[in-house]
């Protein structure tokens, strides 16, 4: 069935669990070029380089009623008292929902947390990510 | 072609706080054994007499205690005996003081005759004291309401093309609702539909004011009571069918106007959360009635009676 799709559809996945209070997700992939030009070109030659995955959340900070604050293990690998990780610590994985669900999923590292607590507004927090290594899901475009 | 008036418009009330709570200590000093009366630490507004409270001992660490609530007697407890948890009806005083009640009713009442037994307890300990979903009420005295849902798009309009191509998104709701001003809701028969009690507008003036607990209501907005009937002629007799809205909606204004001439009017405005439905129910012609251990469905030919061997 032809569809547009709206924020209705779409969702985000830490570790296997849905994100419940969400408002907004990006993803970016991008990938560097390299210039292989030649003398006698006329026009600039490039071929593709390393690619980045990059991806960034603005969630409600919400607490359910067992007392967990949803995403919360987002938060810790940047607020913290510790160490960072050695190494990407979660799978983040953004869907549109369909009668396909189009996919991507990578492990991430946590860039950023920044919480913003306002008069008369809703705490709410943005999450920026980055992935570590290719691709684990890509069907966004398929 | 069938006209409906407004005449018959009802708002079926029911109080709710939507799962939040409020967390207190309860002190030995905070209980009136005589006066069957106690308090704990809240502010105004937070509660209000005909509120369904449910209470429950709860440890320093937060969780459900498995100790009983010692300060009410086990025969006003609801099941006849003590446990960490209940829930009763609350009358509250100007001083906001409790007193807890098995019915809407008898807490509307007030007084100690009916209000449940109190003990000291044994130490102070946490509570948490959560404002369950009530009774439906009739919100009474009300001089006219409206309700206006809207459905949001998103244009997808391409290039290429010479009209608007929009989809739907989200469904938000609103309204607003007049009634003249009175505060002490009451129990009776309603003029429309038997055995229903009734709120006040005095209520949505408080509940715009309660803090923690927020000022959400859940709420029907009848199009179409079970004794509407239809101006027209040459159509069947009303059914029996009930056509409302149902919603959860959070006050956002409330007014009073005095004038020299007219009556205290309220007005009050909303707007809806979650989901707004529109339904509708076919109202039962058998009547439930239980006498002595006797489950009766009656209606006005006779009875069917399912009675224990």
């Amino acid at each position: 069935m032809a569809k547009h799709f709206t924020g209705i559809d779409g969702s985000l996945r830490v570790d296997g669990t849905q994100i419940a209070k969400l408002s907004e997700w990006t993803f970016t992939a991008e990938t560097t070029t390299l210039e292989t030009t030649s003398l006698g070109d006329f026009a600039r030659q490039f071929v593709p380089g390393i690619q980045t995955f990059a991806g960034t959340a603005t969630a409600y900070y919400y607490v359910s009623s067992a007392n967990v604050v949803d995403g919360g293990a987002l938060y810790e690998d940047v607020i913290r008292i510790s160490a960072p990780n050695s190494a990407a610590t979660h799978t983040i994985l953004f869907r549109l929902a369909g009668t396909t669900n189009r996919e991507v999923e990578f492990s991430c590292v946590v860039t950023s947390v920044s919480i913003s607590c306002v008069v008369g507004g809703l705490v709410t927090s943005s999450i920026a990510f980055t992935a570590s290594g290719a691709l684990t899901k890509a069907t966004m475009g398929s | 072609m069938a006209v409906y008036l407004g005449a018959h418009g009802i708002i079926e009330l029911t109080r709710t706080s939507e799962q939040n709570y409020l967390d207190s200590t309860l002190d030995p000093a905070d209980v009136n054994v005589a006066a069957k009366r106690f308090s704990f630490d809240f502010g105004n507004n937070r509660f209000m007499t005909g509120d369904l409270l449910q209470i429950t001992r709860m440890t320093t660490a937060g969780a459900i205690s498995t100790s009983n609530l010692d300060f009410i007697a086990a025969a006003s407890f609801p099941g006849g005996s003590q446990s960490p948890q209940g829930q009763w009806y609350v009358n509250v005083d100007a001083a906001n003081g409790i007193r807890l009640y098995a019915s809407w009713n008898l807490a509307l009442e007030g007084g100690t005759t009916n209000a449940a037994t109190l003990a000291t307890p044994a130490s102070a300990y946490p509570i948490r004291v959560q404002l369950k979903n009530n009774d439906r009420h009739i919100l009474g005295e009300v001089i006219d309401y409206e309700l206006n849902t809207n459905r949001e798009t998103a244009d997808v309009t391409s290039l290429g093309e010479v009209f608007r191509q929009r989809i739907s998104t989200m469904i938000t709701g609103s309204g607003s609702c007049t009634a003249f001003w009175n505060y002490e809701a009451y129990a009776t028969e309603n003029r429309n539909t038997s055995g229903y009690n009734n709120e006040l507008s005095n209520y949505l003036h408080q509940l715009v004011l309660r803090q923690d607990l927020g000022a959400s209501f859940r709420a029907r907005f009848y199009l179409k009571t079970r004794f509407t009937k239809p101006y027209t002629s040459g159509v069947p007799a009303p059914n029996s069918e009930q056509i409302f809205y149902d919603l959860t909606g959070i006050i956002t204004d409330v007014g009073v106007a005095f004038n020299a001439n007219e009556p205290v009017r309220s007005r009050i405005n909303f707007v809806t959360t979650g989901q707004l439905a529109l339904l509708s129910e076919v109202v039962p012609s058998l009547v439930l009635n239980q006498t002595g251990g006797t489950v009766v469905q009656q209606n006005s030919s006779g009875n069917v009676a399912l009675q224990s061997p």
